[in-house]
């Protein structure tokens, strides 16, 4: 289980002010009538994304704003979406460049709304600089995240990586830059170059690409809370909503297979 | 979870695939940010704000908020 890196323990922080009776770690607020996280498993969270996506990175922190709004604990996973798999890995030029190249899209479009796209992060406290970005296949990246994530670390590699892409303009398509990211949030840097050489977790990434297409994920971030599906950058609001209905869905389900009791089981 | 950590854990992958292929819900504003294809789309609402607050043009692409199917809608 994955805990929430910066949301969870953003989380944590009103309970704490509350000066109400201490709670355990996995404690969480009542989220809704009849509904009492006390003791529940967190609501798992899968969300679909890659590190060359903008609004992924946006969302990831609205997203986070949405957990501190709703209250309760979250376990979230990242799961591996190719966002751009015609990208070369070492493209030399700049995002306008592969954009107008790869996409058709007019650089006089383009330039603007990469503008807006910061102004956005900005909003969100993040400091995109698209003239220093290094657009490259992410295939690794994923790779790099999938052995985070057996190694306990992912959620931490997601947030350098992302950083890295967007803020730093570090190149994520090679193995090396990849290691050195990875050594910064704790995991042996020869472990990874050696899994990534060894293509340990290619068949994993692809697995999370298929079932996106499965599912019918066509963009991201796309999250899947319960059984509600949240496409795109969406306010805290919608968020901290799902996460909230999500609890109350599993507490009407525990109730239902409890038929015995007309107290939910918790 | 970690259903796809290593190789691919059989068992989890296919619990993992169980839970999310049934019908999801999708819920929120049809014009939040997305990025389908490689283009990242900046919403016709925002774009609209954008656009009255500072001028700024907007790329239109074809699919907000509407690129992500339910199963249902796949036939």
């Amino acid at each position: 289980m994955l805990n929430l890196d910066r949301a969870t323990d953003a989380a944590a922080t009103p309970r704490a002010t509350r000066g109400g009776p201490a709670r355990n770690a996995g404690a969480a607020a009542p989220v809704g009538p009849g509904v009492d996280m006390t003791e529940s498993s967190p609501v798992e969270v899968h969300v679909w994304s890659d590190v060359a996506c903008p609004w992924c990175f946006i969302g990831k922190r609205r997203f986070e704003s949405g957990v501190r709004q709703f209250g309760g604990k979250v376990a979230l996973e990242y799961h591996s979406y190719e966002l751009a798999p015609d990208t070369p890995v070492d493209f030399e030029g700049s995002e306008v460049e592969f954009l107008a190249a790869h996409k058709g899209l007019p650089e006089s479009q383009v330039t603007p709304v990469l503008g807006h796209l910061t102004e956005l992060a900005a909003a969100e406290g993040l400091s995109y600089d698209f003239s220093a970005v290094r657009h490259t296949k992410t295939v690794l990246a994923h790779q790099a995240i999938h052995h985070a994530k057996a190694e306990g670390k992912q959620l931490e590699l997601v947030e350098r990586l992302f950083h890295a892409y967007f803020e730093e303009g570090r190149h994520l398509g090679h193995a090396d830059e990849l290691a050195m990211l990875a050594a910064e949030v704790g995991l042996d840097p020869d472990d990874v170059r050696r899994v990534l050489a060894d293509g340990t977790y290619a068949q994993a990434v692809q697995a999370d690409i298929d079932l996106a297409r499965e599912i019918g994920i066509a963009g991201v971030p796309f999250y899947v809370i319960g059984r509600y599906g949240v496409s795109g950058a969406q306010s805290p609001e919608v968020f901290a909503t799902a996460l909230a209905r999500a609890v109350e869905d599993a507490a009407s389900e525990v109730s239902v297979v409890d038929g015995a009791t007309d107290e939910p089981v918790r | 979870m970690s259903a796809t950590a290593g190789g691919g854990d059989a068992t989890e992958v296919g619990r993992t695939r169980q839970q999310l292929a049934r019908r999801l819900e999708v819920v929120g504003d049809e014009d939040a940010g997305l990025c389908v294809d490689g283009v990242c789309v900046i919403p016709s609402t925002v774009g609209r704000a954008a656009t009255a607050s500072r001028s700024r043009p907007v790329l239109a692409v074809a699919g907000d908020g509407a690129a992500v199917e339910g199963p249902e809608d796949r036939g």
